[in-house]
Order: structure tokens, then C-alpha cells, then sequence
């Protein structure tokens, strides 16, 4: 059933002073099972890969067993070097008595007794290895960008480039929440002049299919035409929506004249044309316990607010109420100090109330050490922290990304994925992900449009994970349990079969089906009961 | 809770046929057990033509056939099943639900009856003497005590409508003469009342202060039965002494209905078709191997994968040439699992199978139970701290 | 054939010559039934001298059929080192169906059988099986056949066994103090010698006759009553009445073969729409549905390897007596080819085979 060649490398001195190789010769050889032991000082130097790629042609190894280091290390140099000889890469096992056995103990023997069963427990497996076949498709360069904001903006106009064309799809108009700002106007002038990117506005996302390499979306256009569009990747910048303080006691929102939001304030005072408010009060923190996190760009928000009202009309009363001040970073702190140079006035408070006063407003307030106080005002900004917008459940359902507690996508890992998500080829940025500044949104795109570019490079084709799962038709009976199981969206039910398939592409070869499936209709192709069974009765015998 | 009381007449089983033939008029089908034309047995029968409900009997002595894998043997929830109306078991339509969860039976259209269950007898003993246990059956259906019924019925808490998602129930007032109570327990159901004209607005308390009295019964004896087995069952050499006698043959595994596996993994070849060479290998490292082996593997896997939905419903014992008290073990671990999950297998269609959820916070009983330490916390079941080696010394 | 007498009753003699042949290193492994709890009996393959103790090869028990679990055991490779088999008549000649099969693999195997006088059903000994013992060897010895065998043993022709290495005499035979073990081949005499004096001995073809005799006299009570004539299809129909579908019967059998039945497939599940249309066209429908198709089918796949070991009914849950049927069929279709399964390895299976001419009884 195929010979077997096991491979010892001493790697110098740490395997071959701190394990007894030739007592592992002298069982293995007892054992009867492999074709032949090689022993070498260091496997991968040029010489030693050279070595192992020869011999398994000369001697006719048809399974291999390569006890050296940690895969992690050289798993990828030993599959070329068995691919160099002839061989499928997947019939190659490698056994790490380095890190794991070598270096795990000073005593010899503990490590060396470890270290057989680790090499029996490998060729046991190999035996049922059989060759994988390394599978391609041909992907599309192209990118789907769902929403035209800040982010949106940014990562279309850094993906689209020669042989690549992005489909920018905004369900109004491009500019998002920032559209107001001097510099937004020059983007989305970049945006529509840009010959490679296609803008539908005003259009509704029907459905989008498919996966990394070869996404499908189905929309209606303004007009109400089918467009259906091909694209390899999908970013996601959907954006987040300001707190509606609406209904939250104490600031009489909707309920008192003179109180507003930030964009409600900044829209009235540039229609107004009618003189300036005496004085005006501005509200950080509104709605922070019910949202549960820091917005972080708000009190940033809240001070501009304050900076314009001054800059209009210097004699106007500004007074800031704040909880804590969010400045991340040297500019927020230097814009901190300016504007209290301007005569805002800022008040640390614990509560706050807003009531009708006369025909204006009154301010009450408590802080912490006790002491309370009052501030008249003509007009009163609520400066309310960001949300998940809406459509996120629907782009997370159709995405099979989670949502996290608070409704904003998650990302498959803050720091070694940070704007890619556990579905291959979808991006998240953007305040779809999370309070985000303009920084933070332009920053994250630029990382997503990074990731696009190097991933998908026109003409190339994907090779995907050959160690994945597969269900076997006859056994499976649909079940469910192991598309349920699956975080990745692989696996889903052909309703007229009536059985679980596994797409190869999605499919990150986790497992967990196999692991979920009662009947072993699910099988790892790198894990199968056979191989595991003789790992783990080799390991405890 | 209302009801329509409706006076037995003749028999229960008389009364309970009338009662469906009025029903089958306002649905497509009935699904029934019905007595087999050599009268030594029951078979499941679909009925559309009112005729054959002559050989029906609602509520049979003996279930050889689990309803739910009557239901399931129509297509394995492919759809497609017109109305019928199933008249099961409680503990058979717990059964039907755990399988609708899982895509294997079809329950759009479907609907389910169940019936007040007093137990059955084991198939084996009934067969030996049917007309015997018929008369005994009767009996018991006017209240009277048997000792024969199978062990799992006797300690079943699960017999009239507790936690079970039936759209319609027939609770059984024993007595001379006695009576029985429709009530629906879904807007399907109570529709179908409604077009059938069994719909009824009687009250009906007596009977249920009857199921609660039987029900703290049941739960005692339940109770006893949990202890028992607790005691036989402990440790691994408990364990093996209760599955002594198993010749390995999985007939439990065929008759459960929350098997539903086309092929169960122990049956396999990856599980029985192993290489002569790993064969021998093992029988030279344990001096010898038993064959068919493997059979606590069976046990315990089985027990892995069903335990979470086992509704005690004792088909397993029934069927076991060996009389290996295989209900009784599985309830046991099964009651034991499932209220780790705070989960009851049949109670809703809509109730997701523990196994498919994912709740970050859970099951931190089991971080303090039996040598597994939680993190941060140094106390083993052993008294040694996790870090410390046997001389007190931290590693 | 060299006949060996070995000191002690039929148990210990097969457990001299299996420790014999360790000792010899003849074999390094011997596959037989064995005690392996009080009172519980299993097959097993033993590796070590010291278990052989257990083997309890004649204790009248079937638990599985021995045949299968030979199969299960060479299905993908012959065994890596020479080892015994010790199995009943039935069980080697199912066997060797399953090497006709492609199931099994007879190399590296001494085949050791023994002249059998039957076992009892498993469920008749729940409580233990000594209180049978006496009984059984009794009736062994004088050669007759007892109401507490298994239906199918009781009408057993084929008790003597072919195509076994060595053959242990049990029939007709007083052995309580010595058991007589037959060399039947070549291999056989190899693997015997020096176990215990031996001689050139014939077989007691007189007292082999009077058994079968006597067995023949059951037939019409145990088998010819559950003949195709005799039942018809509702007969059929009736007699399977109570089945409940659960397949122990094919589970248990050493000839169904497949890893995953037919009849438990997804070809033979129900498509959506079945049921209305034959609840249209019939006004009812029995659940689960294809019980008689399944044994219907089932006949037709195994009843030219069908050897009569009685595993079926033993395995029932519902007391259907499946071997009786499944037997008598098999007897009539074997016979029609002229056919007896597992009389050998080699000769081939009548589905595999092609002839012009036959099968005229059967024909126009």
C-alpha cells in the first residue's frame, strides 16, 4: 500500500544532542512498516533538500514522513521538495520533534519516547494519505464597493486602475455623512470622472452571490432596470448612522424648540440668515449608555461645532458640557486647547437636564463633586455618538459575517485581519465597522483596496486550499447540522438533493462539519477517520 | 385549558376511532397504529379511506414501530406530504420534532396528535401472548397497575402533554365509565377541531389534577430509576458491566428514531474495515480483540450524537436481542445532557438543537466539574493546583 | 485423512492444538469464540498464548456469524501472519462465499472446522448457558438434534464441513475424555504434527448418514412449510406481518455484503409526492413503507449464497422466523443451478456465470 520513507533530521545539534536518534532508527526499524530510514544533518539547507528529492526518486518512495522542526517553519519547503521528486504534496507527513519534543524537555528520554510515538502516530497516518489535487480558478479583477461615503470613496478610487474596473453601488448619493466638508466635493468629483469606476446611484442590491474570485450582484437601478455585475472582491462601506436621541429623557429632543442635532444645527444655521444666537449650548455624550461604547469622533464634532458658531458670530455664549473629552492623538488635543482659546467655555458634568426656560432653554447640570449649575441658552446641540446602520443585518446575512453585539460588522481579527472579514474576498470598512473618523475610514479603505490589489491581480488565477472538507453524496441525508457549523458559509443544502455541499473556494478546511456530521458523510480530506484513527492509537499505545 | 369531553363508548380505543374518523373527514389522511390482519401485532397505517380505519387502534398495547420513523420513512422531509393528521405517542411526536429539526421528516402540512400514554409493553413478552396482553392493556386503561409495561414507561414523566409540541391532545380520564378530552394545543389544531366538529369549550380541570398526581408518580419513580442507573453506571468498569452482555448487533441504534444516519458511522468501513495489519496490531498489544469490536465506541459516540435528543421512548430496549438495559442508560445521560443546555427535545419546533447554537457563555459547570480547572482557578478535583507538580513546586 | 486424538474434551483439545501452534510458532494468532466475561461469549482474535485459555469454540453459541467477522477482518488485506480460524460448517462455507465476493482473503489462514451438532438461539440463554450444556453434549454425542437448537441447525445437512484444514469430530462422538481432530489436507497434517499420536483414519460415513437422516425428518415442520408453494404471496404477506423493518436480519447475515444496502439507500427512499399518489390510487399505505420489497429483494440477492446459519431469526426483534424462509428459497434456487453455497472457494457464484442451456424448468 505504498512505501514508506522516513526522514530524521537532526537539525544540528538541537534534535540530535537532545533526542537518541538511533534508538528511533533501531524501533522503527523493529516496527517493519517503512521502506527505509534517512538520517540527515539539516534537511532544509539546499544540500539537504536536494538529498531528500533524489532519494525519494532513486529509492521509490511513494508515502513520505519527514520528522524535523515545526510545520510552521518548513512544511511548504518539504512540499516542494516532495513535489520536485514527483510526488503529490499532500502524500508528505511532517512530524515536528523539535519545538515539540526536543525543546519541550531537558530529559532525553521523556523526549525521545515522545518523539516515537509522534513518528509512529505519522507513518500509522501516512498510509491513508492519498494525492490532493491542486485547484484553480480563474477570478475576476474587478470590485464591488457598496457605499459611497468617505471610505467607500476612498477604496474605489485607490482600487480602480488599468485592467481593473470598480462598481461603486450607493443607494443615494455619493458623499455619505461627511458630504458637507470642503474636501468631499473634490472626491466625488474624482469619483464620477473616473473612466474605470461605474457609479449606481439611487439603486437597491436585489442580491449578491458567490464567492472570492467570482461575486455576482443583482440590483435595480434608478430607472428600474435588472443590472446584473460580476466582481472578484466586495468591499463593504456602508457606513454608520448618527444616534437619534429621540425619546431619551432629559434633552427634549422633539420635544422643545431649540434643540437639535449637529447636522440639524449646521443645516439651520446655513439657511439661516437671520441674526445669531445668543448663546448656545452643546451636549457631549448623548445616548453613550444606551449605545454602550465611545463613538470616539463625536466631542472632536461637538468642538468644531462650537469653533464655527464662534467663528460666525464671536460675542455668542458657547458652553461645551462634556462627561470625558475623547482627543485621540496631537491634533485633537492642539484643536482642544485653540478653541477653548476662543472663549468656549467647557463644563465636566455627571448629569444634565434641558428644560424650557421663558422662550429659550435652560441648561441644569450636576457634577461630579456635588456642585450644580445652570446655563441659559437660546439653542442646545446634542452631540449624539454613531450607530449600525440598518442595512447591516441584511449585507451580514447575505455575507454570513457576524455582526457584532452592537450591530457593526466584524472583521475577521483586530489586528492580523483587521478590515478583511471570515468570508474570503469581502472587506469591511468604513464606520460600517465601527465609529470611524475620516482618518480611520480613508486609512481602513486604503488597507482593503491594498489587500484587493494583491490578491486579485488580473489574469491570475487562485489557487485554492487543497485540504478541504467533502460530503459524501450517498451517506449524507441533509441534515444541516454541518451547514449550521460551518462559520464560513462552505457548506450549504441543495434543496432537490436534498444533501449538504462544500464549496471548495469558501471551504477554509476548519473541520468543524466533519467534526458536526454523525454519519462521516462529512469527511477532512487531510483528517479522515482512517488517518485519525491510526494518529491517535499510535499516540496512546 | 378547555376542552370537549367526550364519554367513552365501548372501549377507549372505540371511542379514540370515532373520534379520528371525524377528524380524518376534515383532513387529508390519518397516520395510526392498526392492528395486522393476523391480529398478533401493529403496524403503522396511513388511512384515507375511512374503511380502514376498522383495524385502527389509537392507542396500542406494545410499539414496535417508533412513529416518528414511520413518519420519517415517508421521505426523510423531502416534502411534499399531504395533510395528515399523525396520531403518536408523546414521547413519538418529541421524536417527529427532533427529526423535523434535523430535515428528515416533513411537518408543513403535517399535523400531530397525541394521546395520554400509559406505557406499552415490551414487544417480545407481548408477542408471546397477545390476547393476554391485550386484557391487561385494558386494564390498565381503566386505571389499574401492571408491572409488565417496559421499565423506561414506568419512570416516563413525558406522558400526557408536557413539553411536547403536538397541535392536538387526548388526555384519557380513567375511570368506569370514562371519558376522554379533546383539546388543540396550535391554531392548526384548533382549526382542525373546528372544521371537524370536535372542537369543545369544556373545562377540564379534574383531568388535569389527574396528570399532575400521575406526573409526580412518574418523577419519583423517575427519580429512583436516575439513582439506579447512576450507581450501576459509574466509572468505566460500571459502564462496561452494564453493556456485558451486547454482542454488538446495533439493533438499538435501527430502531431509534433520532438515528437518522443512512449509514451509521459504525457501520462504516472507515469504523469495521480496518487494514488486517492494524487488526493484528492491536490484538498483539491487548493480547486479543474482541469481534465485532469497538463496541463501547459504539455506545459511547451514539450516545454523543443522540443523547441531547433521546426522549426515553425505549424502542433501544426493546429491540435489543440481549436485554441490555440500553434505555434506561441512555435517559439517564440523555435527562443529564439536556439540562445542561436547559434544552427539551420535542418541547418546540422552533427551539434550536444545542448542537447548531453558539453561546459564548455556558457550561461553566463543567470548568469546576471532575479535574477540569477554569482558567485563573487553581483547585483540581484532586486538591492539586493545575501548575504544581506533586512536590508543591510550581512549574 | 490423519486422524489426532488429543486428550480432553472438544473446548480443551482446540485449546491444546491452538496453544500448540503458538508454542510451535505455527501460527501467531488464533480467531475463535471465545469467554470473554462471565458467561459472555464473543469472537475474538487472540495474540497471546496466555488468552487462549478463553477460547470456547464448542460452547453452543452463535453470537455473530463467524464467517462475517472473518470477512470483516480480511476485507481490504489476508492477514499478515498465519493464524487459525476455528468456525462451524455454516460460517467457513459463508466464508468462503465471501471470498467468491472479493470480501475476504483466505491466505495466511489454517482452516480449522468441526462435524456440527447445532447451536441454540442466543436469547434462549440470556440467563447463562450452563444449564443447556449437559443436554446439548448429550444430544451430540448420540447424534441426534434437540428442540433447543435453532430451526435452521435442527434441518442442517450440511454439518460436516468442506474445505476446512483440520476438522474437529463432535457428531456421534463421545468425547469426554478425548477429542479426535481431523487432517483434511495437506496444510492441515503440516500444522498437526507432533500435537498428539495420529492415524490413517476414514470418516464414519454410517453414523454421518443416520444424523442426516434424522435432520431431513424436520423439514417438513421447520422449513417445507414456509415454501414459496406452501405460503403464496399472502402467506408471504402474512408471515412478515409483524416485521418492523429494522434489518437486524440483513445486518446479521454473513452474505449481504454491502457497505450500504440497497434498500437503505437514497434510491430507495421515498420521492416527494409517493405518498399522495398512493394514498390516490390505494386509500392507504402500511408504515414503514417496502417492508416485503426489502425481504423480497433481499431473497433475490442472497439466496444463492444464503448457507442456512440461522443469524436472521436469532436477530429479529419480532420473532419472524426469517432463517426458515430465507433457507428453504435458498435450497430451491441453489438446487436449480445445481449449486450448494460455499461448498468451496473457487467454484463460481451462478450470477457470475453464463451458461446457454438452462434453466428450462423455469423457462416457457
Amino acid at each position: 500500500m505504498g512505501k514508506i520513507g522516513l526522514y530524521l533530521c537532526e537539525c544540528g545539534p538541537n534534535i540530535a544532542e537532545a533526542i537518541d536518534l538511533d534508538r528511533i532508527t533501531a524501533e522503527i526499524k523493529k516496527d517493519a512498516k517503512v521502506a527505509g530510514i534517512e538520517r540527515f544533518k539539516l534537511l532544509c539547507s539546499e544540500d539537504g533538500k536536494r538529498f531528500v528529492t533524489e532519494s525519494i526518486k532513486e529509492r521509490g518512495y511513494e508515502r513520505v514522513v519527514i520528522a524535523a522542526c515545526s510545520p510552521k517553519q518548513h512544511q511548504a519547503t518539504f512540499e516542494q521538495v516532495v513535489a520536485n521528486a514527483g510526488l503529490n504534496a499532500h502524500v508528505f507527513q511532517m512530524v515536528n520533534i523539535r519545538e515539540q519534543c526536543a525543546w519541550a524537555t531537558p530529559d532525553k528520554e521523556q523526549a525521545t519516547s515522545k518523539a516515537l510515538r509522534f513518528i509512529r502516530a505519522a507513518i500509522g497516518r501516512v498510509r491513508y494519505h492519498w494525492p490532493l489535487e491542486q485547484k484553480e480558478i480563474e477570478c475576476s479583477p474587478d470590485t464591488i464597493v457598496i457605499g459611497g461615503g468617505t471610505a467607500g470613496i476612498e477604496a474605489a478610487l485607490r482600487i480602480a486602475q488599468k485592467g481593473r474596473k470598480v462598481f461603486l453601488l450607493e443607494k443615494d448619493e455619493p458623499g455619505g455623512t461627511r458630504r458637507d466638508r470642503e474636501w468631499m466635493a473634490a472626491r466625488v468629483d474624482a469619483l464620477r470622472n473616473n473612466p474605470l469606476i461605474e457609479v449606481y446611484e439611487h439603486c437597491k442590491i436585489r442580491e449578491l452571490l458567490g464567492f472570492f474570485g467570482s461575486f455576482v450582484a443583482h440590483l435595480e437601478t434608478r430607472e428600474g432596470n435588472e443590472v446584473q455585475l460580476k466582481a472578484g472582491s466586495v468591499v463593504l462601506a456602508t457606513g454608520a448612522v448618527a444616534f437619534d436621541p429621540t425619546g431619551l429623557a432629559g434633552y427634549g429632543y422633539r420635544e422643545l424648540e431649540g434643540v437639535s442635532t449637529v447636522r440639524e444645527f449646521e443645516k439651520a444655521a446655513s439657511d439661516a440668515s437671520d441674526g445669531h444666537p445668543k448663546s448656545v449650548a452643546v451636549i457631549h455624550c448623548v445616548g453613550r449608555e444606551k449605545l454602550g461604547y465611545c463613538s470616539g469622533t463625536c466631542c472632536v464634532e461637538a468642538m468644531r461645532v462650537a469653533r464655527r458658531v464662534k467663528e460666525a458670530s464671536a460675542e455668542t455664549e458657547v458652553t461645551e458640557f462634556y462627561r470625558d473629552l475623547c482627543l485621540p492623538g496631537t491634533e485633537h488635543d492642539r484643536f482642544y486647547h485653540e478653541t477653548a482659546k476662543t472663549g468656549v467655555r467647557f463644563v465636566r458634568f455627571r448629569d444634565i437636564d434641558v428644560a424650557r426656560e421663558g422662550p429659550g432653554l435652560v441648561v441644569r447640570y450636576r457634577q461630579e463633586d456635588g456642585s450644580s449649575g445652570s446655563v441659559v441658552a437660546d439653542a442646545v446641540v446634542l452631540s449624539a455618538g454613531v450607530a449600525a446602520g440598518p442595512a447591516n443585518a441584511e449585507f451580514a446575512r447575505m455575507f454570513n459575517i457576524p455582526l457584532d453585539e452592537h450591530g457593526f460588522f466584524q472583521s475577521e481579527h483586530p489586528v492580523l485581519n483587521p478590515v478583511g472579514t471570515v468570508t474570503e474576498g469581502v472587506f469591511v470598512v468604513g464606520g460600517c465597522r465601527g465609529p470611524a473618523g475620516a482618518l480611520d475610514a480613508t486609512a481602513q479603505a486604503g488597507a482593503a483596496a491594498g489587500k484587493v490589489l494583491s490578491a486579485l491581480v488580473p489574469g491570475r488565477r487562485l489557487r485554492l486550499e487543497t485540504r478541504t472538507s467533502e460530503v459524501a453524496e450517498a451517506l449524507c441525508v441533509g441534515c444541516g447540522i454541518c451547514v449550521a457549523a460551518c462559520a464560513y458559509g462552505a457548506a450549504t443544502l441543495n434543496e432537490d438533493r436534498h444533501i449538504a455541499v462544500v464549496n471548495e473556494v469558501l471551504c477554509r478546511g476548519c473541520g468543524n462539519c466533519a467534526a458536526a456530521c454523525p454519519s462521516g458523510a462529512a469527511q477532512h480530506r487531510q483528517f479522515t477517520t482512517r488517518q485519525m484513527d491510526q494518529e491517535v492509537t499510535q499516540i496512546l499505545r | 385549558m378547555k376542552g370537549k369531553r367526550i364519554p367513552v363508548d365501548g372501549s377507549v380505543n372505540d371511542t379514540l376511532r370515532s373520534v379520528l374518523a371525524l377528524l380524518l373527514k376534515a383532513t387529508d389522511a390519518v397516520m395510526v397504529p392498526s392492528r395486522i390482519p393476523s391480529k398478533e401485532s401493529f403496524a403503522y397505517l396511513l388511512i384515507r379511506d375511512p374503511k380502514l380505519l376498522e383495524a385502527a387502534t389509537p392507542l396500542a398495547p406494545v410499539m414496535p414501530v417508533q412513529g416518528a420513523r414511520a413518519l420519517q420513512s415517508m421521505g426523510r422531509g423531502r416534502g411534499g406530504l399531504p395533510g395528515i393528521l399523525c396520531v403518536l405517542r408523546p414521547c413519538e411526536a418529541r421524536a417527529a420534532i427532533e427529526l423535523f429539526k434535523r430535515n428528515q421528516v416533513d411537518l408543513e402540512d403535517v399535523l400531530l396528535l397525541t394521546i395520554d400514554c400509559p406505557g406499552a409493553f415490551p414487544t417480545r413478552d407481548y408477542l408471546g401472548n397477545p390476547e393476554e396482553f391485550d386484557r391487561r392493556f385494558e386494564e390498565i386503561l381503566q386505571g389499574k397497575q401492571d408491572d409488565g409495561l417496559r421499565p423506561d414507561c414506568k419512570s416516563c414523566v413525558g406522558f400526557s402533554l408536557q413539553e411536547v409540541a403536538s397541535d392536538v391532545h387526548i388526555g384519557l380520564l380513567r375511570g368506569k365509565p370514562g371519558e376522554v378530552a379533546v383539546v388543540h394545543r396550535s391554531d392548526r389544531g384548533e382549526r382542525l377541531l373546528a372544521d371537524a366538529g370536535v372542537a369543545g369549550d369544556d373545562g377540564i380541570s379534574d383531568w388535569e389534577a389527574g396528570v399532575e398526581k400521575e406526573a409526580r408518580v412518574r418523577t419519583g419513580a423517575r427519580d429512583s430509576a436516575f439513582q439506579e442507573m447512576k450507581g450501576r453506571a459509574a466509572g468505566v468498569d460500571g459502564f462496561e458491566k452494564l453493556f456485558a452482555d451486547c454482542v454488538n448487533c446495533h439493533n438499538c441504534m435501527r430502531v431509534c428514531p433520532i438515528c437518522y444516519c443512512r449509514q451509521c458511522f459504525f457501520d462504516s468501513g472507515d469504523s469495521v474495515r480496518l487494514r488486517a495489519e492494524d487488526y493484528f496490531a492491536r490484538a498483539q498489544h491487548r493480547g486479543g480483540i474482541r469481534f465485532p469490536g469497538d463496541m463501547m465506541q459504539f455506545h459511547v459516540g451514539r450516545m454523543y450524537h443522540m443523547a441531547l435528543s433521546c426522549v426515553a421512548c425505549g424502542a433501544c430496549e426493546d429491540a435489543c436481542p440481549m436485554d441490555v438495559p440500553v434505555s434506561r442508560v441512555f435517559a439517564f445521560v440523555g435527562a443529564g445532557v439536556q439540562e445542561q443546555f436547559g434544552y427539551a427535545p420535542g418541547r418546540s419546533r422552533e427551539e434550536a438543537m444545542p448542537m447548531t447554537t453558539f453561546k459564548e457563555d455556558e457550561l461553566h459547570a463543567f470548568e469546576d466539574a471532575g479535574g477540569i480547572s477554569a482558567p485563573g482557578t487553581t483547585e483540581t478535583q484532586s486538591g492539586k493546583s493545575k501548575d504544581q507538580d506533586s512536590e508543591g513546586k510550581v512549574e | 485423512m490423519k486422524r489426532f486424538q488429543v486428550p480432553g474434551t472438544p473446548d480443551e483439545a482446540v485449546r491444546e492444538l491452538l496453544g500448540f501452534l503458538m508454542e510451535q510458532e505455527r501460527i501467531r494468532g488464533a480467531f475463535v469464540l471465545a469467554e470473554v466475561n462471565p458467561g459472555g461469549f464473543a469472537y475474538t482474535l487472540i495474540a497471546d498464548r496466555q488468552l487462549l485459555g478463553r477460547a470456547a469454540p464448542t460452547v453452543p453459541l452463535m453470537p455473530v456469524n463467524g464467517g462475517r467477522m472473518v470477512s470483516r477482518l480480511t476485507t481490504l488485506e489476508p492477514v499478515p501472519e498465519p493464524t487459525a480460524v476455528v468456525l462451524r460448517p455454516c460460517e467457513l462455507r459463508a466464508l468462503f462465499e465471501l471470498v467468491k465476493l472479493g470480501q475476504a482473503r483466505l491466505d495466511n489462514l489454517l482452516l480449522i472446522s468441526c462435524t456440527c451438532g447445532g447451536v441454540v438461539p442466543t436469547r434462549s440463554v440470556l440467563g447463562g448457558i450452563d444449564p443447556v450444556l449437559e443436554k446439548h453434549r448429550d444430544a451430540l454425542e448420540s447424534g441426534v438434534t434437540w428442540d433447543g437448537l435453532r430451526d435452521t441447525c435442527r434441518v442442517c445437512a450440511e454439518f460436516v464441513p468442506k474445505g476446512a484444514d483440520v476438522t474437529v469430530a463432535l457428531v456421534g462422538k463421545d468425547t469426554r475424555q478425548t477429542t479426535d481432530m481431523l487432517a483434511e489436507t495437506e496444510k492441515g497434517e503440516r500444522f498437526l504434527e507432533g500435537l498428539s499420536p495420529s492415524s490413517e483414519s476414514e470418516p464414519d460415513t454410517g453414523m454421518l448418514e443416520r444424523v442426516g437422516e434424522e435432520r431431513a425428518g424436520h423439514r417438513p415442520a421447520v422449513l417445507d412449510r414456509f415454501s414459496p408453494d406452501a405460503l403464496g404471496i399472502s402467506g408471504l404477506i402474512s408471515v412478515f406481518g409483524r416485521c418492523i423493518n429494522c434489518h437486524a436480519c440483513s445486518n446479521a447475515c454473513p452474505v449481504c455484503y454491502c457497505n450500504t444496502c440497497h434498500f437503505e439507500s437514497a434510491d430507495a427512499e421515498q420521492k416527494p409526492g409517493t405518498v399522495s399518489d398512493e394514498l390516490d390510487q390505494r386509500g392507504g399505505l402500511r408504515l414503514p413503507v417496502g417492508t416485503i420489497y426489502y425481504h423480497v429483494g433481499r431473497m433475490l440477492h442472497v439466496s444463492l449464497s444464503c448457507v442456512g446459519c440461522g443469524m436472521c431469526s436469532d436477530a429479529c426483534p419480532v420473532n419472524i422466523p426469517v432463517a426458515s424462509i430465507f433457507t428453504r428459497l435458498a435450497g430451491s434456487v441453489q438446487g436449480m443451478f445445481d449449486y450448494l453455497a460455499g461448498r468451496d472457494a473457487e467454484e463460481k457464484i451462478p450470477t457470475s456465470t453464463f451458461e446457454a442451456e438452462e434453466l428450462k424448468e423455469v423457462g416457457a
